[in-house]
């Protein structure tokens, strides 16, 4: 049309191409790297929280030893349980796990209480219920601290007894991520599972600074 | 000079010849010479007769009355000239007219007149009877929908007149109700009651009079019969013969003229004052069908018309031949009827319409099922469910987001356990198995949960987890008393580990209930164990694993062995309960430390013996009935 125009106006024609490729250029530029920023913090919160449960020694689940028969609250662990519990952290940290993905960032289906929680703008918090469709994530984009190993989740775990937990260690559910206009804030629901019948979702809202992205706060929205 | 004189010459032909045309156009026809040029004389008729020289009845109709005034004109001239033959020759030509019109061939005048008139007549009918008929249906309807409202509100009336009665005067299971505005809440006295009462009562009446009538109407001007073609005729034809014959003869041509411009054209019809005289030949107009269709209705007057005894007082005098009316017969007669019509308005509707108020329902299928008759027995359970908890009028909020939970279950073929406060969606095969743990007791002896349970509510889906898991339990919204419990998983060929699942996530729906009671102000030492492993949990843990860790180690200490003991009791007891140890330890076997407490003595608890449990747990599975006929 703009080229119609040029000819109706009677511009010079190699002034006008050059302005129209500049602006088209430019135009085609802006959506990428709007496009690219978004990717690029939707991959560091993805890490964030992929190692967040799997990788660190700190996210190990512990098991303790229920207490002594007719003991109160008040009971410590013996040096015989915190020998156990540092023998059980040795184990699962040097452990190669298998972490599996499901393949897309799932849209939301419904609203969670989530604004008292964390005093997020309801606003910002509406625009996140309002993902609806859901995105393939791209599991070489995503950072694993330790060396273990990271695969989608097949559908054909899904159908069996064991839900695939005897060829996995850990499977995550990412939903869709929501960013404020900056790039400073985020809310993600995670679904996570050690087991068949073992695990829990989760709201997070995360904030970052600093160029790193931190969980500022969660809720917890089922358990299984 | 040559060519210009020809041109002269050919134009002075042309101007005489045009001339001449001019001149011949304008001759005045034979009536106009008579008329104005006064050619009446002996002389000018000299050669032909009266009747030859007056023009015919023109019938070359248009939208307005030019050919009725001409027509006039020639009459008035053959009246004052007294031409008889005239006369008949129009007469004929108006038969032959209307034997055009109506496409019939008649023996006589009188005949096509008749026919002609009745043509007219039923036109009028067709014209008008539809406005009426309009009209009628717009009194009726919103009548009979006032109607429909004071009987409803009358409905209202009559429940809680029961509650007042029964002594519930500050607590009505209505409250969203109403009659004549007044909310049944406000109403505590019979005193108040019996005040709307009567007001409606008297509305109903006069209203329910006055429907009578119109349906009647409607009915007569439905069908207003022959009689009434007859007498329109009788008017048409007596409106006919009050004219001289000469006038006669210019009605008809009029209303020839006339029916034309009908048919082109709208009501209201304008007559000029040259054609007043004829202005009433209608008969058959609005106000004259309407008042026909009053007179001649049939169904008398309504029970409730106040002169329904004297009309009917043969049912109401004091002796076969006369007496006087026996007013309060009529009244007790009235009331009657009345309780009947209040008897007829569905109670299920009035309850339904209290709900979708108190629950501020706006889905409409939900508001269709509420509505359905169907479902009324669903509908009242809910009801009186709520109503058990309404205090001083009130239904705590978690009742009321347990009532709504249960619309929207319903709706999808729950079923609801109002005394457990348990919804399940569950369906089949899958259905069975946990009514099957519901008649052994299995569900609630084993979480001991939502037993005397006033505040929280239960609710079994299927569905799928965010976590990938076989089932999980949503406690998002325990704030508002609801927990959830989400079974992804179907019973197929391991009913026995359906079972368990559903033990497992109830246990984790107790626990949510716990704490959520424990932050209200619950002794936390009822849940010692629990707290102990949070605590714990909480000095190492990350927060977002604290709950999962500790809820799941409590259960391994505390649960095992009572879903052991739940399965082997659903299966009949048919292994010894070391068979049935792996349903227990389900979900939990990375929790299980080294051993967990049975009723106070600790159990030693080793990997060999889980393996052997898989073992065990497997023969179970293959072996169990409810893979069979006990559950399909």
């Amino acid at each position: 049309m703009i080229i119609l125009i040029s000819k109706e106006m009677n511009v010079d024609n190699r002034i006008f191409k050059i302005l129209f490729f500049t602006l088209l250029s430019s135009f085609y530029y802006s959506c990428r790297v709007d496009n690219s920023i978004e990717k690029e913090n939707t991959y560091q919160v993805l890490s964030l929280l992929t190692n967040e449960f799997t990788a660190n020694s700190k996210k190990i689940i512990f098991k303790i030893p229920p207490p002594p028969d007719g003991s109160k609250s008040k009971h410590k662990l013996s040096i015989k349980d915190s020998l156990l519990l540092y023998k059980q952290f040795y184990e699962e940290t040097i452990k190669q796990k298998v972490i599996a993905l499901k393949p897309k960032m799932f849209g939301i289906d419904k609203k969670h209480p989530f604004k008292e929680v964390c005093n997020i703008n309801q606003k910002f918090l509406n625009s996140f219920f309002n993902l609806k469709d859901s995105k393939k994530i791209n599991l070489n984009k995503i950072n694993l601290n330790k060396k273990d190993s990271l695969i989608y989740y097949s559908d054909s775990y899904k159908k069996m007894r064991t839900k695939g937990f005897d060829k996995i260690d850990i499977c995550l559910n990412f939903s869709r991520i929501n960013f404020d206009r900056d790039y400073k804030e985020a809310i993600v629901i995670v679904g996570l599972s050690y087991g068949k019948l073992d695990g829990f979702s989760a709201i997070y809202f995360l904030e970052k600074k600093k160029g790193n992205w931190y969980i500022k706060c969660e809720k917890e929205l089922s358990i299984s | 000079m040559k060519t210009y004189k020809y041109l002269y010459k050919a134009i002075l032909i042309l101007l005489l010849l045009s001339s001449y045309l001019t001149h011949s156009q304008i001759r005045p026809s034979e009536f106009f010479k008579r008329q104005w040029l006064d050619l009446d004389s002996d002389a000018s008729l000299c050669c032909n007769s009266l009747d030859e020289t007056l023009d015919d009845f023109s019938f070359n109709w248009d939208y307005n009355y030019n050919t009725a005034f001409n027509n006039l004109a020639l009459l008035e001239q053959a009246k004052l000239d007294e031409i008889e033959s005239w006369y008949r020759k129009q007469y004929n030509l108006i038969q032959d007219e209307i034997e055009k019109q109506l496409d019939t061939p008649f023996n006589s005048y009188d005949q096509a007149k008749k026919a002609f008139f009745s043509d007219i007549e039923g036109k009028n009918i067709t014209r008008n009877t539809p406005v009426l008929l309009s009209k009628y249906k717009k009194l009726y309807n919103p009548g009979r929908n006032k109607n429909r409202k004071y009987l409803k509100e009358l409905k209202h009336l009559q429940l809680r007149e029961i509650e007042i009665r029964a002594g519930n005067r500050n607590n009505s299971q209505f409250p969203y109700l109403q009659a004549k505005g007044v909310s049944l809440k406000e109403i505590t006295s019979l005193s108040k009651l019996s005040e709307l009462k009567y007001d409606l009562e008297n509305a109903f009446g006069n209203q329910k009079s006055r429907n009578h009538e119109y349906v009647y109407i409607i009915e007569k001007l439905d069908y207003l019969g022959s009689d009434f073609d007859k007498e329109m005729l009788n008017l048409k034809n007596k409106f006919y013969k009050s004219f001289d014959k000469w006038d006669q003869l210019g009605l008809m041509q009029f209303l020839l003229n006339y029916e034309h411009y009908k048919d082109i054209l709208r009501p209201p019809y304008s007559t000029p004052d040259e054609l007043v005289e004829f202005q009433y030949s209608d008969m058959a107009t609005e106000p004259v069908i309407e008042e026909y269709a009053k007179n001649n209705r049939g169904g008398g007057v309504s029970l409730f018309d106040p002169r329904y005894p004297e009309i009917n007082r043969y049912l109401y005098q004091n002796n076969f031949c006369g007496g006087y009316i026996d007013l309060m017969a009529w009244e007790a007669d009235k009331q009657a009827a009345l309780d009947g019509y209040i008897d007829d308005v569905p109670t299920h509707r009035i309850i339904a319409s209290n709900l979708i108020q108190e629950l501020n329902i706006t889905n409409q299928n939900q508001i269709e099922w509420l509505n359905s008759y169907t479902y009324k027995n669903d509908l009242n359970n809910l009801s009186n469910f709520m109503q058990n908890y309404r205090v001083n009028g009130i239904v705590p909020a978690e009742v009321i987001n347990f009532a709504k939970e249960v619309v929207k279950a319903i709706l999808n073929g729950a079923e609801v356990d109002y005394e457990e406060r348990i919804i399940n969606g569950l369906t089949g095969k899958d259905k069975c198995i946990y009514d099957k743990l519901k008649k052994l007791s299995l569900f609630k002896s084993t979480i001991k949960t939502f037993e005397n349970n006033d505040n929280y509510n239960l609710t079994i889906i299927n569905g799928n987890c965010t976590n990938t898991s076989t089932a999980c339990t949503d406690g998002g919204d325990i704030n508002h008393g609801n927990v959830k419990i989400i079974m992804e998983i179907v019973s197929g060929n391991f009913p026995l580990e359906y079972a368990a699942t559903l033990l497992h996530e109830g246990i984790h729906a107790e626990i949510f209930k716990y704490v959520d009671e424990h932050e209200k102000g619950i002794d936390p030492n009822r849940r010692e164990n629990l707290l102990y492993h949070y605590f714990e949990q909480k000095k190492i843990q990350k927060p977002n694993l604290v709950n999962t860790a500790a809820q799941h180690q409590h259960m391994a200490d505390k649960y095992v062995k009572p879903i052991a003991e739940a399965i082997r009791k659903l299966d009949n007891n048919q292994y010894p309960l070391e068979y049935y140890m792996g349903f227990g330890w389900d979900g939990l076997r990375s929790y299980g430390f080294d051993g967990y407490f049975n009723n106070g003595n600790w159990v030693n608890l080793n990997k060999d013996q889980s393996t052997e449990y898989y073992r065990k747990q497997k023969i179970v599975n293959d072996n169990t009935n409810l893979k069979g006929n006990e559950c399909r």
